[in-house]
């Protein structure tokens, strides 16, 4: 009966996941292309994470590993969440629905569909057959975590943010893993009744500088997933360092390039932002002002996460050469946004292929 | 007296003007002219805050530097940042050209309790309110409204018809619906590109 409806938000979701491959397009094809040769690697590596969580010598490991695969989801479906829900046309929806429990069927069934790692985690299982799975009753739990996380993330992001917080200070302490997956579904519960948080009202006064204080309030999903992405880079590289200090030098610059690719992205959606308001700010007679204050700012953090990843690695001639590229990034940012990903592509190549003949 | 010449301005490659020449004499005048001809081009390049072409435009018969110091625009065009509060943006403007908030007009205008609404949650008609305050608190010789009748309530379309008749630079406005302006003395110019 309600057929046209399930169709319709099919559409809608093909139509935004194409407009999001569109945005990203350059992306994903420099990634294939770099990197082509360890995408099977890639995609191993995400079932050998997989394996932790069901068989480990250490719990520490294999509760840092789901917690590691619950914020991954979480980043991974925050980006598609505006295409699994099809925010944009909420409303639209409400006018032709008589009854809502169409709309969150349709919004479940696009979310399973599209969570990835949920998918993985299901091919593990079902590979692993009944009998094993049953002797491992955590990836169970684990699934319904990610399901838990996912469903969350749609209706109460808040909540799941809380309860990320609070799983991440009780790693250390849990005595298993299953008790840490019970601890967390728990806490997502609690934290679903936790009132919501409102970003403060800031009512200083507002100038170029503090403008990008409002910025970063407003627009704090660009912040969080690239802090976020940078914390598992250089946790990972952290790990490494404990498990092959002998591999770290090589690990340690990449760690810090990448995490630079996500910093000079910034770049360009603050860019972008000025863009669409710049007829305010030459009403204003400050445009120039604040793209300088822009550049200042982002140049700083970008510093200021080079130091950082300096102190928890180490530092070395070739990570001064990573903040050397810096500028040239900044600047096809600012002018040639499109060729961002050539640009950091080529100065990482070019940083590795020093390395290795030196 | 604002006058247009030898205007050529291109988007992308889409020609908007090429080679346009007027003049803008009547102390209140309503442009005229049907969507997409280019009056808010128009309007935003005379206000100093769209550089990207070739001509001159002079008022006065003086050509200005800094054109937005003496022209302040009321438009869509402009986008405010959607999450700032309208008390941010009207200070903003303050701070900027060492102006003072006009607080009998924003009183008139039933705008006080909006002030501290942001951007993105006030109306269309609440909107086009923050747009002529921020325009009008300037005190500029010259001031261009475009549409300043849209989505505005009768009390408000009131309001600004009283501070127009009352203003004494030059105003300029775009209007489909331009009768009440006409009625308080305003003179029609059609917009042609010959």
């Amino acid at each position: 009966m309600m057929k046209h409806f399930y169709q319709y938000r099919y559409r809608a979701f093909k139509a935004e996941l194409k407009e999001l491959v569109n945005q990203l397009n350059q992306f994903i094809l420099m990634i294939t292309t770099l990197f082509y040769i360890f995408l099977p690697g890639l995609i191993a590596s995400l079932f050998f994470g997989l394996g932790k969580i069901v068989q480990s010598d250490s719990i520490l490991v294999s509760i840092q590993v789901a917690f590691a695969y619950l914020l991954i989801q979480t980043l991974l479906i925050t980006v598609l969440k505006p295409a699994i829900l099809d925010s944009r046309h909420r409303c639209f929806q409400n006018s032709i629905l008589p009854r809502a429990w169409h709309k969150y069927l349709a919004d479940v069934v696009l979310l399973l569909a599209s969570h990835v790692l949920l998918v993985t985690t299901l091919i593990l299982a079902v590979a692993m057959g009944w009998e094993k799975l049953s002797q491992a009753p955590q990836l169970l739990l684990f699934m319904l975590t990610q399901v838990s996380f996912a469903m969350g993330l749609l209706y109460r992001p808040q909540a799941v943010n809380w309860a990320l917080l609070m799983a991440f200070i009780s790693l250390w302490w849990s005595p298993s893993i299953l008790h840490f997956l019970v601890c967390t579904n728990v806490l997502l519960i609690g934290c679903w009744f936790i009132p919501k948080v409102h970003s403060p009202n800031l009512t200083y006064p507002i100038n170029i500088w503090s403008f990008w204080v409002h910025y970063a309030f407003a627009h704090s999903w660009v912040l969080t997933w690239r802090a976020t992405a940078t914390f598992l880079v250089l946790w990972a590289a952290d790990i490494i360092q404990i498990m092959r200090p002998d591999l770290l030098h090589w690990y340690m610059l990449a760690a810090v390039l990448i995490n630079q690719l996500w910093w000079s992205t910034l770049m360009i959606e603050t860019n972008q932002h000025l863009q669409e308001t710049r007829l305010f700010w030459e009403s204003l007679g400050k445009y120039k002002d604040i793209k300088r204050v822009q550049i200042f700012l982002l140049s700083i953090l970008c510093i200021i996460l080079w130091c950082c990843s300096g102190f928890l690695l180490g530092f070395d001639i070739y990570m001064s050469g990573a903040l050397l590229c810096m500028p040239a990034l900044m600047y096809s940012a600012i002018n040639k946004p499109k060729l961002t990903a050539v640009v950091w592509a080529s100065s990482s190549i070019s940083l590795f292929v020093i390395k290795v003949i030196t | 007296m604002i006058e247009v010449a030898n205007l050529t301005k291109y988007f992308g490659k889409k020609c908007i003007f090429e080679n346009y020449n007027n003049t803008f004499t009547a102390q209140k005048l309503c442009v005229e002219g049907k969507n997409g001809l280019g009056k808010t081009t128009l309007f935003t390049i005379i206000a100093g805050l769209d550089s990207f072409y070739s001509g001159h435009i002079t008022l006065n018969g003086q050509q200005h530097a800094h054109l937005q110091s003496c022209v302040s625009l009321a438009s869509d065009k402009i986008v405010f940042p959607e999450y700032l509060t309208a008390q941010q943006i009207l200070t903003m403007t303050a701070s900027s050209w060492q102006c003072t908030l006009p607080q009998q007009f924003i009183t008139d205008l039933c705008f006080d309790a909006f002030l501290h609404t942001q951007v993105e949650d006030l109306s269309s008609g609440n909107l086009k309110k923050l747009q002529l305050i921020n325009a009008v608190m300037r005190n500029t010789p010259y001031l261009i409204l475009d549409e300043p009748s849209a989505a505005l309530d009768k009390r408000g379309l009131d309001v600004v018809l009283e501070w127009i008749c009352a203003y004494e630079g030059q105003v300029i406005i775009s209007n489909h619906e331009p009768q009440p302006f006409l009625d308080i003395g305003f003179d029609s110019q059609p917009l042609k590109k010959v």
